[in-house]
């Protein structure tokens, strides 16, 4: 089973587009293979998911803020856990949430971050034309990606 | 030569702060104050809006209070409308109230203060986090995000998400609870009830260890929050006491609409939170703490004569031991207070859930503008929390105000900070240890500064030591 969680505030435009992409995905797969969550924010709760057994990886789709140097590209780095400085608050990083999970689970856990660039992250709902435009391969790209990934 | 140190900003609360700690000539402290230093004006942009639209609104002032404010606003909006609501909505909206407490509290308890109380204040500061207490307690970090969980798991249940919902409605609830709900809820209780047991008996080992720190978080100060009729401990729907160090009743039950005669707020240039505090006591007066009250766990089980379930009323006898008999005036003792309501609530949702008539369908009262003020008051995890407003006819906003529960919290927890500071911080020294127990004189009050002023993200966490011409004499940062 792959986790994949795309998080985001989805009232503040293109930062809602981890939701929206991991939606997109989770239409496309079966749901024995995925499970797709979909929060505001990276909570302490979703570490208990994660270290179930029967779980193999999991992605977490977040936006980024486009500036070009990725050429407008989806993504793609692996990530590994690590343990918070004594600041922080009531949600976690990618790296801190994995790392909770592992050591619940205690073992590693496989995890990558896929950051989509967007490029307005002011009030409002909806994508950004260019974010919205760059679904569809967004899509195709994990896709082939989390088949990889199921292969391993 | 006076001087200033300062922490910058605060961690392991909710939002951003910065505390400053002033020191006098002979390198004493003379006062500590914490800065809130975001501004959100959610009390200005909702001018204008319809008032059914405010709990969608306002909930989304706080990702971890979310229930609260929309409680708050649909009691204000029930004012408005001028309706009594169904009593079966009433349940459920309790209910719902119930399991923020449980999710809210295990989230301030296991996760953000659990690393100081289990680990200890001057454990390594790279492994005092919540992975450090992983590594300690396995079961009970388990526990902890288990309890949390579930907490989460029965907003969603009630309203479908597990925040900002849009369930709870001027007039009720948007839909009723089935029989399939309601098991699901009640299945989810026995893990609940051991694992607050668990921690409870973990806190409790930890009082000897820090006896001294009990003592520099106690000081005199009124108490307060809402009671029952018959002074039972009440979170949604009651009268306002407030009371004195030793347990008097001073205004023993204010309803909600008349809260302006008995708080004022004052404001300092320092800090965007405002200062509430006990108009009777005033005028307001910052160095001598006048009118200061405390609100939240330790606030409303100071005010309530009973808690009136069997196993919150047997800790609370407990709890009361810690202080004078009936008052506990250390506010160190906000952990147990809060675990004691976690457990309140669980049986609160427990007994709720076995009421003959929790399936009617009869959930939601309709009616349009009748009134054009109504205020909503509830306890939030936190404490008290007030949402006041005033609409034309057509039921569009024209004025609101907006009292949340950190404010009232805001000199005790500059007084707390003042007694560490002068306790732990002498001369040019900073140390890991003095920093984590001034933050922990904030934590304590599990203060939420989103929904105060405004907050989201982090950021390093940075002490100066800074002279009196400005110049930093000595720096301590993290990350």
């Amino acid at each position: 089973m792959i986790v994949l969680i795309g998080y985001g505030n989805p009232l503040r435009r293109d930062d809602g587009v981890g939701p929206v992409l991991a939606r997109m995905i989770g239409t496309r797969c079966r749901p024995g293979d995925l499970r797709v969550l979909t929060p505001h924010q990276l909570v302490p709760e979703l570490a208990e998911g994660l270290a179930e057994k029967d779980v193999t990886a999991v992605l977490f789709l977040d936006a980024r803020v486009n500036d070009d140097e990725g050429g407008a590209k989806v993504t793609v780095h692996p990530v590994s856990g690590a343990a918070p400085s004594p600041a922080f608050g009531h949600h976690f990083s990618p790296a801190e949430l994995l790392l909770y999970a592992e050591l619940l689970r205690g073992s590693p856990l496989p995890a990558w971050q896929v950051s989509v660039p967007g490029d307005d992250f002011g009030f409002g709902e909806g994508l950004s034309c260019r974010t919205e435009k760059s679904l569809a391969a967004a899509c195709d790209m994990l896709e082939n990606f989390l088949i990889f990934l199921s292969r391993q | 030569m006076a001087r200033t140190v300062r922490i910058e900003p605060v961690t392991r609360i909710e939002g951003h702060a910065k505390v400053s700690i002033y020191l006098d000539d002979a390198g004493e402290v003379s006062e500590a104050r914490m800065h809130v230093v975001e501004f959100r004006a959610f009390e200005k942009f909702c001018i204008g809006r319809p008032f059914y639209e405010m709990p969608g609104i306002t909930n989304r002032i706080c990702g971890i209070c979310p229930t609260s404010h929309a409680l708050a606003s649909v009691k204000a909006g029930d004012a408005i409308m001028g309706v009594a609501i169904p009593p079966v909505a009433e349940k459920l909206r309790r209910i719902f109230n119930w399991a923020q407490y449980v999710q809210s509290h295990a989230l301030s308890f296991f996760h953000l203060s659990a690393p100081d109380l289990l680990l200890g204040f001057d454990h390594d500061p790279a492994t005092r986090n919540v992975m450090g207490l992983i590594q300690k307690y396995p079961d009970v970090a388990r526990k902890g995000v288990r309890l949390r969980g579930i907490g989460q798991e029965i907003l969603r249940i009630l309203a479908d998400k597990s925040i900002h919902q849009a369930w709870a409605v001027p007039g009720g609830v948007r839909h009723p609870l089935t029989a399939e709900k309601r098991d699901a809820i009640t299945a989810l209780l026995p893990e609940a009830f051991a694992s607050i047991g668990l921690a409870l008996e973990l806190l409790k080992k930890c009082f000897a260890q820090f006896a001294a720190d009990v003592e520099i978080y106690d000081f005199p100060s009124l108490f307060a929050g809402l009671v029952t009729a018959e002074g039972g401990l009440e979170q949604y729907n009651g009268l306002l006491r407030f009371c004195a160090s030793d347990g008097t009743p001073v205004e023993p039950g204010i309803v909600n609409e008349r809260y302006r005669d008995y708080i004022d707020e004052a404001s300092e240039n320092w800090s965007y939170l405002k200062f509430p505090y006990f108009k009777a006591h005033g005028p307001y007066n910052r160095a001598e703490y006048a009118g200061m009250y405390r609100v939240g766990p330790l606030g409303r089980l100071n005010v309530c004569d009973f808690a009136g379930t069997p196993k919150a009323d047997q800790e609370l006898a407990e709890f009361r031991r810690l202080g004078n008999g009936r008052t506990v005036t250390s506010s160190f003792h906000y952990h147990y207070a809060r675990l004691i309501e976690i457990l309140f609530s669980l049986e609160k949702i427990e007994q709720t859930l076995r009421e003959e008539d929790i399936l009617d369908d009869w959930v939601r009262a309709e009616a349009g503008v009748n009134r054009l003020h109504g205020v909503g008051m509830v306890e939030a995890p936190r404490g008290t929390l007030i949402h006041d407003y005033r609409v034309d006819r057509n039921g569009l906003i024209t004025d609101v105000n907006l009292i949340v529960s950190t404010g009232h919290n805001n000199l005790a927890m500059n007084r707390t900070i003042t007694n560490i500071a002068r306790k732990y911080v002498h001369g040019d020294v900073l140390t890991e240890g003095m920093l984590n127990r001034v933050e922990h004189g904030i934590r304590v009050y599990d203060p939420c500064l989103s929904c105060s002023t405004h907050a989201l993200g982090r950021m390093p966490l940075a002490i100066r030591l800074i002279s009196a011409d400005g110049r930093v004499l000595h720096e301590l940062s993290r990350n």
